[in-house]
């Protein structure tokens, strides 16, 4: 008898961890998908402003190339 | 095995309590501090880069909030304000706080300098490096001056604010890091008046408990006696006004004198009423921090929509 009752309880809190978890996934994902938001945002604000968009490595910067006389 | 026997030693935990591992009051201080000081700085700044970058801000607050309750999870789990927390609640570990605050303090320090620049993004990784090591690690447990110097962290927010716009340390942001650095240990001591019994129980030298009630009420009257004269030069800079200096007088008669109120009623009353006065002076401590950058604030609106005194007097900044 007391087996089975366990079995039970940890049949409703395992259903009770799961809801928990998708709230919580479901939480992260939105917040993920604000800090992408966020991030583009950010980026096409820079570029309208004029920020540098020449890349590190493996291709020509224009700022390192010396200037013509 | 059932998940629910994997999750047995943390089942409780979910994002609430993570968010909670951030102090999202201290946090709420530090945005609201940060977006004034870079609202009434000088330079404008575009609306996505000022929201991104409180943000940023704000989760750098959240990163030092976790990693002090990961290092005061022994001292949380002894008093009655604390042992609700997700660590000694035993909703979250302590390894899973510190994991959070790490990847939070890197996030937000690289964030902020791509967002605005280097020294808004040194200046919060000074922050949380600050409240950390120097406030939580190291002096809490030390010395009864304690808050005193680590209230230094929580003056940091406005300075931050005014670097991201201008990229500069101005006198006006000095300034408003004087203002909280002052206004700290008032509102914290009367806090750990309350809290007294608690910070004996788990050994932390609070003033209240190394010096007594009457030492921290006549210390907490100095302090309110030398935040005034802050508060009210900041009306002769130029992010101050009429209109600050209107509203700092008044917050700061109160202030005063409601600290010399409390230093008096805790010589003569009953433990019971001088909980009151402390409470009381706690959240008008509260009430006064906030007043007062909001009458920076309505400056910055009154400068924007051009009703400004030409002939005020600017004594510093500028």
């Amino acid at each position: 008898m007391g087996d089975v009752r366990e079995i039970a309880e940890d049949r409703v809190s395992s259903r009770e961890i799961h809801q928990r978890r998708k709230r919580s996934n479901a939480m992260i994902g939105l917040m993920l998908g604000g800090f992408v938001v966020l991030v583009f945002a950010i980026s096409v604000v820079k570029m309208m402003n004029g920020a540098s968009m020449e890349a590190y490595d493996h291709v020509l910067r224009p700022s390192l190339l010396e200037r013509a006389e | 095995m059932t998940d629910a026997a994997l999750s047995n030693q943390y089942p409780a935990a979910d994002i609430g309590d993570c968010l909670e591992l951030l102090k999202p009051r201290v946090m709420s201080l530090a945005v609201f501090t940060a977006a004034v000081g870079l609202v009434v700085a000088p330079v404008p700044v575009h609306p996505v880069i000022a929201v991104a970058s409180v943000l940023f801000i704000a989760l750098g607050a959240g990163a030092a909030g976790a990693l002090n309750m990961w290092w005061d999870a022994d001292i949380d789990a002894v008093m009655r304000r604390t042992r609700g927390r997700p660590i000694p609640a035993g909703r979250v570990s302590s390894e899973s706080a510190l994991v959070l605050g790490l990847w939070l303090a890197g996030i937000s320090v690289a964030l902020l300098a791509l967002t605005a620049n280097l020294l808004a993004s040194g200046l919060l990784a000074f922050t949380i490096l600050f409240y950390t090591v120097i406030y939580t690690i190291w002096l809490k447990r030390l010395t009864p001056e304690n808050i005193v110097i680590g209230g230094a962290a929580g003056a940091f927010p406005p300075m931050i604010g005014w670097a991201v716009a201008t990229g500069q340390i101005g006198v006006e942001s000095l300034l408003m890091f004087a203002l909280i650095l002052l206004w700290t240990p008032p509102h914290f001591w009367s806090l750990a008046l309350i809290t007294n019994e608690d910070y004996r129980t788990a050994g932390v030298p609070m003033l209240p408990v190394t010096h007594g009630g009457a030492a921290t009420r006549n210390r907490i009257l100095g302090y309110a006696l030398a935040t005034a004269p802050v508060a009210l030069l900041l009306a002769f800079t130029p992010i101050g006004g009429p209109a600050y200096l209107a509203l700092s007088v008044g917050l700061n008669i109160r202030f005063v004198t409601a600290a010399h109120a409390l230093r008096r009623h805790g010589l003569a009353a009953e433990p019971k009423d001088r909980q009151q006065k402390e409470r009381d002076f706690f959240r008008l401590s509260i009430a006064y921090l906030f007043l007062l950058f909001l009458g920076l604030l309505v400056e910055a609106a009154l400068r924007s929509a051009g009703w400004t005194v030409s002939a005020w007097p600017i004594l510093v900044g500028g």
